[in-house]
């Protein structure tokens, strides 16, 4: 990819909460807007030092699984005939993870302004829980119950067919 | 999904709301509602339903199907990312058991057609007595009566769909007279969904037909394609009640289908070719600028031994091989790298056969209600009135 910047360096570094570096190709790293924001930045103001770049809400092993997803797309960004197999490989890279490690990686794409990881996280998650219990959402989203058990009854018999 | 209690990081309410619960499918957020107090006033919430609207059409594709002659009414079918088909369920038994036709209607099942589907509100046609607008998703469906009845009659035409130049779902109607022969008439009817009634009501002096059920709303306009010689695509302007009819003489001997793609009026022609191996020829073509009609453009060819059913507003097209379906997106992949011969996968979905469709509808899943914009009566009064004074 053809660069217009002003600086020669094509590498940024990248800090996690835990303070682990990462070194990150610029193409790479422009798949989240955050982080080319950043790089853009520091570029208009000429500077030629690396650009370090600190993500006080990012743990180290959830941002390598960002990194991980930025390299895969910015690796097929410029070719447009293998779009099925990207997305092969999206669905099979969040099937890995524990809902915990979902979560995290959910916010730090929301964080890190990824929009297409943070579409495929929440459709996966809504995938995931659109046959789930009313009871089992109120766990996973750590909700109270706040109804009266006669309100309750009564949304619950207006759409019966629903819970079938 | 693991639920145990270890401390796991909660999703900000946030993204809960406009990123998660847009994706879910209606049926589970109706049964989401008894949740919390929370989550209740945001799944019944206005805006919480457009988003809901706007994120389910982009991301996915859903087709309604209507399988053959004898049987009613048709088959959902949904597709995974890789454009094969997830899902299969008939609307009627398994998905939305509480929908029966003999609500409405003593007739039989087989008079009974999908004539439009537009932003998760379908419509049904029951043979010259009355209409249903359904919402398969929110299990709401309604009556509308056909506003005029007489024994001897054809129909001229009839279509569905949302008209945004004034927010507004509406029902195109034309029927024709056959009792005066020396001098023919089309009566043309426009049903109103936000005033809930029928609004317009014209004569044509002219003998015309436009074809029965295949429709489609571009801006204000249903169109319709072609079906007899000398070929001409009908439009009928459902906020005026205009009828105008303009003449397609690329190609005769052909069947035609019509839909909107990428906002502009579509059109694919397909015959049945033995040249160089090819069983089906599709060309597609697009009316690049809505107010000239000189502006068709070619955009791609379908051939071989696909079948191409239907194109989507995305432009993916619904294609089916050997009886089996595939999505295929025209922009991403050119139809001609589809082998001929090889086997469509069919996902995790096997085994899904349609040896005959008839129909074919773009669906999209919504929580718009069939009886009617949901105002205050102040707001309601003012639609009417607005609806009425813009039809002349």
């Amino acid at each position: 990819m053809a660069s217009s910047s002003s600086s020669s360096l094509s590498r940024v570094v990248v800090k996690s909460s835990d303070n682990n570096l990462f070194v990150v190709n610029k193409k790479v790293a422009s798949q989240s807007q955050l982080l080319k924001q950043c790089i853009d930045n520091m570029e208009e103001k000429g500077t030629n030092d690396v650009i370090l770049i600190p993500l006080s809400n990012v743990t180290s092993n959830i941002l390598t699984l960002v990194l991980e997803y930025c390299e895969k797309h910015a690796d097929f960004a410029d070719d447009d005939n293998n779009n099925q197999e990207l997305k092969q490989w999206d669905h099979e890279f969040l099937k890995k993870f524990d809902y915990a490690t979902l979560n995290s990686l959910t916010m730090a794409a929301d964080y890190m302004v990824t929009k297409s990881l943070l579409n495929l996280c929440c459709q996966f998650i809504a995938d995931s829980i659109k046959d789930l219990t009313v009871q089992q959402i109120r766990q996973i989203f750590d909700i109270k119950n706040d109804f009266t058990p006669q309100e309750e009854a009564d949304i619950k018999n207006e759409n019966a067919w629903a819970f079938r | 999904m693991k639920n145990k209690t270890v401390a796991i990081p909660v999703l900000p309410e946030h993204l809960i709301v406009e990123q998660i619960l847009p994706r879910l499918p209606v049926k589970s957020l109706i049964r989401f509602k008894s949740v919390s107090r929370n989550w209740l006033s945001i799944i019944c919430s206005d805006d919480f339903q457009k988003l809901h609207l706007k994120i389910s059409s982009s991301c996915q594709t859903q087709a309604i199907i209507h399988k053959s002659f004898f049987a009613f009414p048709s088959f959902l079918i949904s597709f995974d990312k890789c454009n094969n088909v997830k899902e299969c369920v008939e609307l009627k038994d398994s998905y939305y058991p509480a929908f029966s036709l003999s609500k409405y209607c003593s007739g039989h099942p087989y008079s009974c057609n999908v004539v439009g589907s537009s932003n998760g509100l379908v419509c049904l046609y029951y043979d010259y007595s009355c209409f249903i607008l359904w919402n398969p998703a929110t299990n709401q469906s309604q009556k509308v009566n056909v506003p005029y009845r007489i024994s001897n009659t054809f129909l001229g035409g009839v279509g569905f769909g949302y008209v945004s130049s004034i927010d507004d779902y509406r029902i195109g109607f034309m029927l024709g007279d056959n009792e005066h022969h020396n001098n023919p008439k089309v009566r043309v009817y426009v049903f109103s969904w936000r005033a809930q009634k029928w609004i317009t009501m014209a004569t044509v002096d002219d003998e015309f037909y436009c074809g029965g059920e295949n429709s489609v709303v571009v801006d204000d306009t249903l169109y319709f394609p072609p079906v007899a010689l000398p070929l001409r695509i009908g439009a009928l302007n459902l906020v005026s009640g205009q009828v105008k009819l303009f003449p397609w003489d690329v190609f005769q001997y052909r069947t035609f289908q019509v839909s909107r793609m990428k906002g502009c009026l579509s059109l694919c022609d397909t015959s049945y070719s033995n040249k160089d191996g090819y069983k089906y020829v599709s060309n597609v073509w697009m009316l690049k600028q809505p107010d000239k009609w000189d502006s068709w453009e070619k955009l791609f060819s379908v051939r071989g031994d696909m079948y191409l059913h239907h194109f989507f507003e995305t432009g993916k097209c619904l294609v089916s091989r050997e009886e089996q379906l595939k999505l295929i997106d025209p922009y991403e992949i050119a139809p001609e790298q589809y082998e001929i011969g090889t086997t469509f996968c069919q996902g995790s979905r096997k085994g899904v056969e349609f040896p005959v469709i008839r129909q074919t509808w773009s669906y999209v899943e919504s929580f718009i209600s069939p009886f009617g914009a949901f105002t205050s009566s102040e707001d309601e009064d003012n639609s009417r009135e607005r609806v009425e004074s813009s039809n002349v």
